[in-house]
């Protein structure tokens, strides 16, 4: 038996950004092939109360990503003596996934933030070695396929939604993937980010089966 | 010859990734199924019937490609209508039974058919699983499908000589709960079907778990 490296744990996140919010959501099971390992382990991992970065894919790897970019981060802080931002988080990221071109860190990230300078939100999506895209509103992970179609019906070529109704279209997208994909489900984490404000962290029960 | 050429082509079709389960009870047989049928990572049919009428007193419940479980129970009901029609008598269980194993063992596991097969005769209650390979297991309790494991560990547990006829279809309904929580290739609904010496009386999604474990849109 060779080395195998990689696992997938499964699940979805998704975010949706308007001129003054940006939520970021993910489901919480964390699966290894029909085995589901746990219910409860969060996909969302804040860095600072205007960053959050939602990680489908590999959970060991998402650990150490994590990990690496709060340092980074950390290092960043103390050099430039001041927080860090959105979009100099967003080049962090990518160039770190970058860095591991040839042993990537097996993870789809979703980026949510605030820019504090100007008061706008922003979303930036990944693929696993560190390709951006700066988006209105993004998927990742298992269910993405499914979770897509239904903002593009939802969102696109719309003039910008409330807080509300995006939250109402991120559930209802959501619910497409968690009836019908596998991987996804058990409770879904929501949060939402305003200028100046705290995140506010909501959950909602999804299927167990 | 056809199993030659089905030799190393995968079989990417659409499977029930599933939990099924069969229990004897004091006269006798349970059988319970969940309801999720699956194609890769995708739900294709949350409320999928995987009970199989073979004959009036025997049923049979299938896991493994839709299309084979689907085939083989069909091909062995009609077999067994047209002995009944030459005996004229109430066919017996181990006559489904070995028509099943020899048909799967004829194409050498290629029909990935696993089959939980139960029903009443004359000489009793019976109970048989029978593998994709054309062996069989004929014990008081059985499970097959993805979702063995976590059925298994509830009957292991519950099941015990002279269960009654309530007793043994709820340990069956138990079995298959453990695997429509646990196993991600099974979800939904329960469906029973009850084979004794009064008939047999079907139960369609009896219970719901995987369908009322869903919250409602809170937000």
């Amino acid at each position: 038996m060779s080395f195998s490296p990689y696992t997938d744990n499964g699940g979805t996140c998704v975010a949706i950004a308007g001129p003054d919010y940006v939520l970021i959501a993910g489901d919480t099971r964390m699966s290894d092939g029909y085995n589901i390992l746990h219910r409860d382990i969060p996909k969302l991992s804040q860095f600072n109360e205007n960053i959050v970065m939602g990680t489908a894919g590999m959970h060991a790897d998402m650990i150490g990503l994590r990990k690496e970019l709060g340092i980074r981060q950390q290092e960043y802080e103390y050099q430039a003596r001041t927080k860090m931002g959105v979009a100099a988080f967003a080049q962090l990221l990518a160039t770190t996934l970058y860095n591991r071109r040839f042993f990537p860190f097996y993870t789809f990230n979703i980026l949510a933030g605030v820019d504090t300078k100007d008061n706008t939100c922003a979303i930036y999506t990944y693929d696993a070695v560190g390709c951006v895209l700066k988006a209105p509103y993004a998927a990742s992970g298992a269910g993405e396929s499914l979770v897509l179609p239904v903002l593009d019906a939802e969102l696109k070529a719309r003039d910008p939604v409330t807080a509300e109704e995006a939250k109402r279209v991120l559930t209802a997208a959501f619910r497409a993937a968690d009836e019908r994909e596998i991987s996804t489900g058990d409770t879904l984490m929501i949060w939402t980010m305003r200028p100046g404000q705290e995140i506010v962290k909501e959950t909602m029960p999804l299927r167990r089966d | 010859m056809a199993t030659e050429a089905m030799a190393g082509v995968p079989s990417k079709f659409r499977k029930t990734g599933t939990t099924i389960v069969g229990v004897l009870f004091e006269g006798g047989v349970a059988l319970c199924s969940d309801t999720r049928a699956t194609a890769g990572n995708i739900v294709v049919d949350k409320n999928c019937l995987k009970q199989h009428y073979i004959a009036d007193n025997v049923w049979c419940l299938g896991a493994g490609t839709a299309a084979d479980t689907e085939a083989v129970t069909m091909q062995i009901s009609h077999e067994l209508r047209l002995l009944q029609f030459e005996t004229g008598r109430v066919v017996p269980v181990t006559a489904a039974i070995t028509a099943m194993k020899r048909h799967l063992w004829k194409y050498q596991g290629h029909v990935s058919a696993a089959l939980i097969c139960g029903g009443v005769d004359s000489t009793g209650a019976h109970l048989s699983s029978v593998w994709p390979h054309g062996s069989t297991d004929s014990l008081p309790f059985l499970t097959m499908g993805s979702g063995c494991l976590a059925a298994l560990s509830v009957l292991e547990r519950g099941w015990r000589r002279g269960l009654t006829k309530e007793e043994g279809v709820s340990l069956g309904i138990e079995a298959v709960k453990a695997g429509i929580f646990n196993d991600m290739g099974s979800g939904s609904n329960v469906d029973v079907v009850i084979i004794d010496g009064e008939g047999t009386e079907r139960r369609r999604n009896t219970v719901k778990p995987g369908t009322e474990s869903r919250g409602a849109d809170v937000l």
